[in-house]
């Protein structure tokens, strides 16, 4: 048996090179955002990044069922012109949401779902019953903080401050966008967050989710998405006299005088 | 060119004339500091250059993902295409050299060998050895008297080292009292320990074993040079039955015989179903490695168990004794002193090695590394090239150009490729920042990734698929699982690719770089059957 003609192995060389050399730029267009139109012209196009995204989630962009591809704890979805698109998320269980923001070139807008459930559940964890280790050590746990942290919180990059009825926050990281904050452009200053009809007492991350606070302002409690582009999404979680929130091992905590409940979402 | 008589040839004129570049003190050069002057400075400055080129290319990425991420992804997604559409490239030639080694097993070659008279044809078969036990001596032995060839016309050399001590000795006269008169002729040498100029290692002992040889089994019955084939195998080398028989046939069949060497496929299959898989992934991927080579004999070099005629060996001075690669680097010394006029056949037909292992797992990975970097030291032909090229004007800067640039792609490739796949794709999502993080190319690269994932899982079947095909029965009491086990095994590929292809050849192309030469390490052969 011959070894394999050379003829073969150029042509393979050949073959490959050929491809290599037209569909490297054509790759390079195409990951960089570059489409091609059914009338055969090239358009710059930008995407929407869902994110976090539940198994459950159905993502639809502009009316209709999206087509994207689940990427990390999300789902990312390509091929959207330029301009103002809609993107809402529906899950069994749990009231809609839905955001209309702005789509640029060769960029992708991050949106960050706040699903709510229809039924919101607020478990009251009793003194006495076999809750009361719980409740003995989550009071201790009210107890003991320093209550000059409540207006202040950090989170990575981002810190979080409460002045009279407002919530402002800042991004550290010089030149990095933190689109939940400022959209797609670079982050400058103290922006507004959000605003109450009474003062804010205090101001907590909700658990794994930097972009949703919890805040205590009035006779209320009230999980807030911190961005304000479009509508911002919020609940009132209860309303008391003068309640307080706390995370504790990744569960919110509300505490009103001696009652103790626990925030189930 | 010059000409020097062999004293038993039958024909003077096929004599292989040499190049004066031969007789200059660059042929021969182990390292920098054998050369004086600006020649010295010259040749230093080569060797930084594997290190260079490829700690470079790695700084450039991580440089370039921190401060250019956009141009960084540019490269890392037509990097990845790159080695997909190599990848696919190597595989057409795998493919094909498989079916070929298959073909070669199975064919008649006393029939095919029955058209050409080769009774006057003797092979020298050279087994150096160090420290290895008597059972892997003999079984290499034993291999050689079931091989399907005229084991009169076979003289076998036993060639042990002095710093090895009496055990060495000892296996040396053991086996001559049990396998003398079985052979043509069977002779036991002990390469002096400590001569000036040598290092340590197998070339200086094969070369100390040939000359012997020489004297003491060619020149005593008279025996025609150019009829001499040597074969210098490992001591764990297993001869498939028709190895001689088809070596006879392709150096009979070969265009020039005296200028070119024969390269069979080295599987590393002795201990295969005992070795740890990750040593098994490590020893097929070299013996794939070979096989894709095998089908590309213009980049093709003598690696590990070689044959070559004797006359041509004789005519260079027989292996370096100052290196470690002394099985590449016969190759370039003959290509040196035959102007380029040199080649090597590709038998595609195996002969079967041990693969690294060791009673521990930690031994083994040790073992295995230390084996992948002296095979990494390869890199030192860099420098011996270019001064060739350089010093002796035989060559056209296209063919000196082609050389290097072959060489030298591949010895950055082994280093650098593997990192730039597995890890530094990762870099500019890591180290991007500014607005890149919110660019559809960020989002993307993670999905080329998976393209690319998807490719290698293909490439990794095919080299699942050769090397099951090659699996010697496995040994008796083995669970049945290890069979699968010898396909899922090929999963560890990413982990073996960086670990014992990128890490130990960027340890040697750094120790290389930086002047600190590598001794000759000998793979420790472990009898664990």
């Amino acid at each position: 048996m011959e070894p394999l003609p050379l003829w073969k192995r150029r042509l393979y060389l050949a073959a490959l090179t050929a491809f290599f050399a037209v569909a490297i730029p054509l790759i390079i267009l195409f990951a960089s955002g570059y489409r091609l139109t059914r009338g055969w012209q090239i358009i710059e196009t930008g995407g929407i990044y869902v994110h976090p995204l539940s198994e459950e989630g159905e993502v639809f962009m502009d009316d209709l069922p999206a087509q994207g591809m689940r990427l990390r704890k999300g789902l990312i979805i390509q091929n959207l012109t330029p301009g103002a698109h809609t993107a809402e998320v529906r899950e069994k269980g749990r009231r809609g949401w839905q955001k209309t923001v702005a789509v640029r070139r060769r960029m992708v807008t991050e949106v960050y779902p706040l699903l709510f459930p229809n039924e919101a559940g607020l478990r009251e964890v009793q003194a006495a019953l076999e809750s009361k280790r719980e409740y003995e050590s989550v009071m201790e746990f009210f107890a003991k903080r320093d209550r000059r942290e409540f207006l202040t919180k950090e989170k990575g990059d981002l810190s979080v401050s409460a002045e009279g009825q407002k919530i402002f926050g800042q991004w550290e990281k010089e030149g990095e966008p933190a689109q939940f904050l400022c959209g797609l452009d670079v982050c400058s200053g103290r922006v507004l967050v959000a605003s109450f009809g009474a003062p804010v007492r205090l101001v907590e991350f909700f658990p794994d989710r930097p972009e949703i606070l919890i805040a205590a302002a009035g006779s209320e409690v009230i999980v807030i998405e911190i961005d304000r582009r479009d509508r911002q999404h919020s609940e009132v979680i209860f309303a008391g006299e003068a309640p307080e929130a706390a995370v504790k091992g990744g569960k919110i905590y509300v505490r009103d005088g001696h009652a103790l409940y626990q925030y189930v979402i | 060119m010059s000409k020097v008589a062999d004293p038993y040839v039958r024909r003077q004129a096929d004599v292989p004339a040499l190049t004066d570049f031969s007789r200059t003190p660059y042929f021969k050069v182990g390292k920098a500091s054998d050369l004086a002057g600006f020649d010295r400075f010259l040749y230093r400055s080569f060797e930084m250059l594997p290190g260079a080129l490829s700690w470079g290319t790695i700084i450039f990425v991580f440089l370039l993902s921190y401060f250019m991420p956009t141009y960084s992804a540019f490269f890392i997604i037509a990097f990845n295409f790159y080695w997909v559409a190599k990848s696919a490239y190597f595989s057409f030639h795998l493919r094909y050299n498989w079916k070929r080694v298959k073909h070669n097993l199975a064919a008649d070659w006393e029939s095919k060998l029955s058209a050409h008279p080769y009774t006057h044809l003797r092979h020298l078969i050279l087994l150096p050895f160090y420290n290895e036990e008597k059972e892997i001596v003999e079984r290499n032995l034993k291999s050689l008297l079931e091989a399907r060839y005229e084991h009169a016309h076979m003289f076998v050399v036993l060639a042990g080292e002095e710093r090895a001590g009496d055990g060495a000795r000892e296996i040396g006269r053991r086996m001559l009292e049990k396998y003398s008169g079985r052979f043509g002729d069977l002779i036991f040498t002990v390469h002096p320990s400590g001569v000036p100029g040598e290092l340590a290692g197998k070339g200086a002992n094969i070369s100390y074993a040939i000359e012997e040889a020489r004297k003491r089994i060619l020149d005593k019955r008279q025996i025609a040079y150019r009829d001499v084939i040597v074969s210098a195998f490992d001591i764990d080398t297993i001869v498939y039955p028709d190895y001689f028989l088809c070596l006879t046939w392709h150096f009979l069949t070969a265009p020039d015989p005296h200028r070119s060497s024969f390269q069979p496929v080295p599987l590393f299959n002795n201990n295969i179903w005992l070795a740890p898989a990750f040593s098994r992934v490590v020893s097929y991927s070299g013996s794939i490695w070979q096989m894709i080579q095998q089908e590309r004999p213009e980049r093709l070099y003598t690696f590990s168990s070689h044959s070559i005629s004797f006359l041509a060996l004789w005519r260079v001075g027989y292996w370096q004794k100052n290196i470690v690669p002394e099985d590449s680097r016969i190759f370039w010394n003959a290509f040196f002193a035959f102007g380029g006029d040199y080649k090597v056949v590709p038998l595609s037909y195996p002969v079967s090695l041990d693969a690294a292992s060791a009673p521990s797992f930690w031994q083994t990975v040790k073992n295995v590394y230390k084996q992948q970097r002296r095979w990494s030291w390869h890199a030192d032909i860099i420098p011996y090239m270019l001064m060739g090229f350089l010093k002796s004007q035989v060559f056209s800067f296209r063919k000196a150009f082609i050389s290097v640039f072959a060489e030298l792609e591949r010895i950055w490739s082994l280093a650098t490729n593997p990192v730039l796949l597995i890890l530094l794709s990762w870099m500019p999502l890591v180290l991007g920042g500014g607005g890149f993080q919110s660019t559809v190319l960020f989002y993307n690269m993670p999905l080329f990734s998976k393209f690319i994932s998807v490719a290698a899982l293909m490439g990794l079947g095919v080299s699942a698929a050769v090397s099951f095909s090659f699996l010697p029965p496995p040994p008796a009491g083995l669970p049945r699982r290890r069979k699968l086990w010898m396909i899922l095994q090929w999963l560890l590929v990413p982990i073996t690719l960086i670990a014992f292809g990128s890490l130990p050849a960027l340890d040697a192309q750094t120790r290389l770089m930086l002047g600190k030469y590598m001794g000759f390490w000998a793979t420790p052969k472990y009898h664990n059957s």
